[in-house]
């Protein structure tokens, strides 16, 4: 396997080194939206996280060896992603040697991981055991965004609702 | 579409209609919304989990969801979770090579 560069993303090994240190997570957003079968381009991975101290914790020992970094912001800062960062933040838009990655500790249509948790699915594959929100509720997070950007998506989303229920 | 239809929709079965009398007054609080002002915004105090889109919002999806190309989604349904994600990232990869492609092409003009 090649080793990353950050340019494309590597969902699965970010996926796995969140999971591999133990941090509670739910995939959202773009990804989310693949994973039900979306054909839609997304290049980075969104998660929401619990803010439990030793959560941001696991968050900021899975990732400092990722380079993680302020996307878009000039380089050179100081920026550091340890747990003062963490607690002293709630959404971070990063990029990583694994991808671009949010971390969000609040959704518009979602106040936190624990009140999302109930609306999402276990999935379990190839030794990879993660947190995805369910597609009912994705469609309502994207509604709550209420971000032109995601119409199509939406539409999309709902498509795939449909055949669901078929 | 109604008020009521669209609010049925945006909800998709996570509770049932009417269930109880503060699910339906939070509707209706919804609609009234949308009656007075046209607006996405809830009127619940506090309520940040508004699943309504603005109406006009709500005829554009409805003319996206006609043209969305359903045989892409359910090719993509017939492979594993993992693969779904190492489809996305080769063609994320792809979309690159094209873009960076594009952009070498418009400076070799110049």
């Amino acid at each position: 396997m090649n080793a990353p560069t950050g340019d494309v993303p590597d969902f699965l090994r970010i996926i796995r080194t969140l999971t591999d240190h133990g941090v509670e997570f739910i995939v959202v957003g773009g990804v989310a939206a693949n994973l039900f079968g979306s054909a839609r381009l997304t290049y980075d991975l969104d998660i929401v996280y619990s803010r439990k101290e030793a959560n941001l914790r696991q968050i900021a020992k899975a990732l400092e060896n990722a380079n993680p970094y302020l996307r878009g912001a000039p380089l050179g800062l100081p920026f550091k992603l340890d747990l003062r960062t963490l607690k002293n933040g709630l959404n971070f838009t990063l990029t990583t040697d694994l991808g671009p990655i949010d971390l969000l500790g609040e959704v518009p249509g979602a106040r936190s991981y624990e009140e999302l948790l109930n609306d999402s699915i276990e999935i379990n594959e190839q030794d990879l055991t993660f947190r995805c929100v369910t597609l009912p509720r994705l469609i309502q997070l994207k509604n709550a965004a209420g971000r032109p950007k995601d119409l199509e998506s939406l539409a999309e989303l709902r498509a795939i609702l449909e055949d669901l229920d078929k | 579409m109604t008020f009521a239809s669209l609010l049925c929709e945006v909800e998709f079965g996570q509770q049932p209609l009417e269930t109880d009398l503060g699910e339906r007054e939070k509707r209706e609080t919804v609609i009234n919304s949308f009656v007075k002002s046209g607006s996405p915004e809830s009127s619940v105090p506090g309520d940040k989990t508004s699943p309504s889109l603005p109406l006009a919002c709500e005829e554009i999806v409805n003319l996206y969801l006609k043209d969305v190309d359903r045989s892409l989604i359910r090719e993509n349904l017939l492979l594993s979770y993992t693969d779904r994600l190492r489809r996305l990232q080769r063609n994320v990869q792809a979309a690159n090579a094209i873009r960076g492609a594009g952009v070498r092409a418009v400076k070799s003009q110049r």
